[in-house]
């Protein structure tokens, strides 16, 4: 159990920064998921942590004690990897006691912290089998095991369920979830999926080009993500820009083209009449029935609609520019019809356009 | 299952290149038990007589075979040494002039042997006093080096280097994820190396010719000096015994570690 704290943290590779000034606090037994696209320097970040890859500038201390300098065998940083990197030429069992074995550990205490953390990933019974002998979600629980004997001081997950079929994610999601919070281990999950983020840290940093752009809880983040660029991320499918008319009372006037849109001014950004902005609202918040509001109700078009099972993906147009997404059960109009769209303005999030 | 019909051509062809391939070995095989002292074939009854010659000191075909065992155990296992670090090092890191120095680790399959050996030749000649078995056990470890390197290299290339993190993160320093994880999946690559490598030097003759001493001589040179002044069956007797010690080191091999490795 241990806190990790990451100072200032840069690595670059020749010309490119992969990682710029990275600073983070994660405290003993905090899950925290780094979420970002490929290439935005989160397992970068990972492998200096782990020990793999030295940092340029900055400092990684777990429990107040410097890591730069310690090489990855003596840090107690436990991994695992996307891709699970079992030794293919040992047993599921010999996978997971290979790091007690490295340290000589005594046979009885082997026996016993492996037989523990088999049954603790469900694993019994498969204990002789060999990793190509194993499906995706069982590999991944000896993946996972194999870290966890170690009792890491602190536990790193790169992209754990990115391999897994639909089902299995959501399976593996919850165990990953609580495992982690029954033993309390200091950990870090690197992910580029928004759901996978939310759903299983206490805390969510997303990072792009490098830095750290948003810090905070999963409600935080996924309601009220601080610019354009993470609600993009976030699920905020319908973007577009306008200005700002008026700002009164909490509440702006924005023109989109000939549209007056009203938005309710919770915003990360100070925002001033006359600026250009950028709205943002999800899918799912678009409200297509009828209905008695008088502000920010436009009339569009269907253009096109996609049955998803559970919901209808309805691209709306004729409102602004771009067409409008919205997502909605049991939809039933067909298209070419004509439809009311009322845009919520407590759900419209509004960005400087930079 | 779906049927491959395969066409007669392909067929005959297949069958002449296996005719060709082992009639030579079958003819030397067969003539090996002949009675007679002139190779005849078919042959005229069936004697052991050639092997019996083989182990007689007249030959001095045992003296020669420890020798080139000698040689050959020696040069493989200093190789291995050599190669195996040599391809690791190519492998795992990207640096400048890497394909140069790979070209340059298995150069000594292209240079002619002769130039190579006569090269040797003079330079052991300018230092002097160097015993044959020393100069022939230098050429060896030399020429047979890239068999290792390129099969070392081969099965590094399919490695997947993850795992030295993976080991090193349960706290396996680098030697101890060196033998406990790298060397026993790259393992079957350094052995099929070794085998050729092996097979390589024991049945070489320019250097061994070049670079022997009256006091020291290894066995191809042996059968060489035989082949002068006789050509009884005792040869095909020699020669049989040398195949049937490759297939079964090869047969061996393939139980061990699977024969897909030499087809690398």
């Amino acid at each position: 159990m241990a806190i990790l704290q990451l100072d200032n943290l840069t690595k670059r590779f020749g010309n490119f920064t992969a990682v710029e000034h990275v600073s983070l606090t994660v405290a003993d037994g905090e899950m925290v998921a780094l979420l970002g696209e490929s290439g935005c320097g989160k397992t970068t970040t990972l492998r200096m942590i782990a020990g793999f890859s030295e940092a340029d500038e900055g400092v990684i201390t777990i429990d107040g004690k410097v890591m730069n300098s310690i090489p990855a065998y003596k840090r107690n940083v436990g991994i695992f990897f996307q891709n699970y990197a079992l030794f293919p030429h040992l047993t599921a069992y010999d996978n997971i006691a290979f790091g007690l074995k490295v340290q000589k550990r005594d046979r009885h205490e082997i026996r016993e912290k492996v037989g523990k953390i088999i049954h603790m990933v469900k694993l019994d019974g498969l204990e002789k089998r060999y990793p190509r002998e194993l499906s995706g979600g069982q590999q991944q629980r000896v993946a996972l095991a194999r870290a966890l004997v170690m009792e890491p001081s602190v536990m790193l997950l790169d992209e754990p369920l990115s391999n897994l079929d639909a089902k299995l994610r959501i399976e593996m999601q919850e165990e990953i979830k609580r495992i982690q919070r029954v033993l309390g281990i200091t950990t870090i999950i690197v992910t580029h999926d928004q759901e996978e983020a939310i759903s299983l840290a206490h805390r969510v940093v997303v990072m792009d080009k490098g830095k750290i752009v948003q810090v905070g809880p999963p409600e935080e983040v996924f309601e009220n993500p601080c610019n354009a660029f993470i609600a993009d991320f976030m699920g905020f499918v319908n973007i577009f820009e306008g200005t700002v008319e008026s700002v009164a009372d909490g509440v702006m006037c924005i023109r989109c083209m000939d549209k007056l849109i009203e938005a309710e001014a919770a915003s990360c950004d100070e925002i001033v009449v006359g600026e250009a902005v950028k709205l943002a609202i999800r899918p799912e918040k678009l409200q297509l029935s009828d209905n008695k509001n008088s502000h920010n109700v436009f009339t569009g078009t269907i253009e096109s609609t996609t049955y998803k099972g559970n919901i209808t993906r309805v691209e709306i147009s004729g409102i602004i520019t771009e067409p409008l997404f919205a997502h909605k059960s049991d939809f039933y109009q067909k298209p070419g019809d004509t439809i009311g769209v009322y845009l919520p303005p407590d759900k419209i999030r509004v960005f400087k356009t930079k | 299952m779906h049927e491959d019909r395969v066409s007669l051509f392909p067929k005959i062809v297949t069958i002449l290149v296996l005719i060709f391939l082992v009639a030579p070995l079958v003819v030397i095989i067969l003539a090996s038990f002949s009675p007679t002292v002139l190779v005849v074939f078919p042959p005229k009854g069936f004697s052991l007589k050639w092997y019996a010659n083989i182990f007689t000191s007249s030959t001095n075909f045992l003296s020669g075979l420890g020798n080139s065992l000698k040689v050959a155990i020696v040069a493989t296992l200093i190789d291995i040494v050599l190669g195996v670090a040599a391809a690791l090092s190519v492998t795992r890191y990207t640096f400048k002039g890497k394909h140069l120095l790979i070209a340059f680790f298995t150069s000594p399959m292209y240079v002619p042997s002769i130039a190579f050996a006569f090269v040797l030749l003079r330079v052991f000649s300018m230092i002097g006093g160097v015993p044959a078995y020393l100069r022939i056990l230098l050429g060896h470890s030399i020429i047979i080096i890239p068999y290792i390197i390129r099969n070392t290299i081969a099965v590094l290339a399919g490695y997947n280097w993850l795992l030295e993190d993976a080991a090193a993160s349960l706290s396996a320093n680098p030697l101890q994820t060196f033998t406990k994880v790298t060397l026993p999946l790259i393992k079957p690559g350094i052995m099929a190396g070794a085998l050729l490598s092996f097979l390589y030097s024991f049945d070489e003759a320019v250097l061994g010719s070049l670079l022997s001493s009256p006091r020291f001589i290894t066995l191809p040179i042996r059968i060489m000096n035989y082949m002068e002044f006789s050509f009884d069956p005792t040869l095909a007797a020699i020669s049989t015994l040398l195949i049937v010690m490759s297939l079964t080191s090869i047969v061996l091999m393939e139980r061990l570690i699977g024969l897909d490795m030499f087809l690398k």
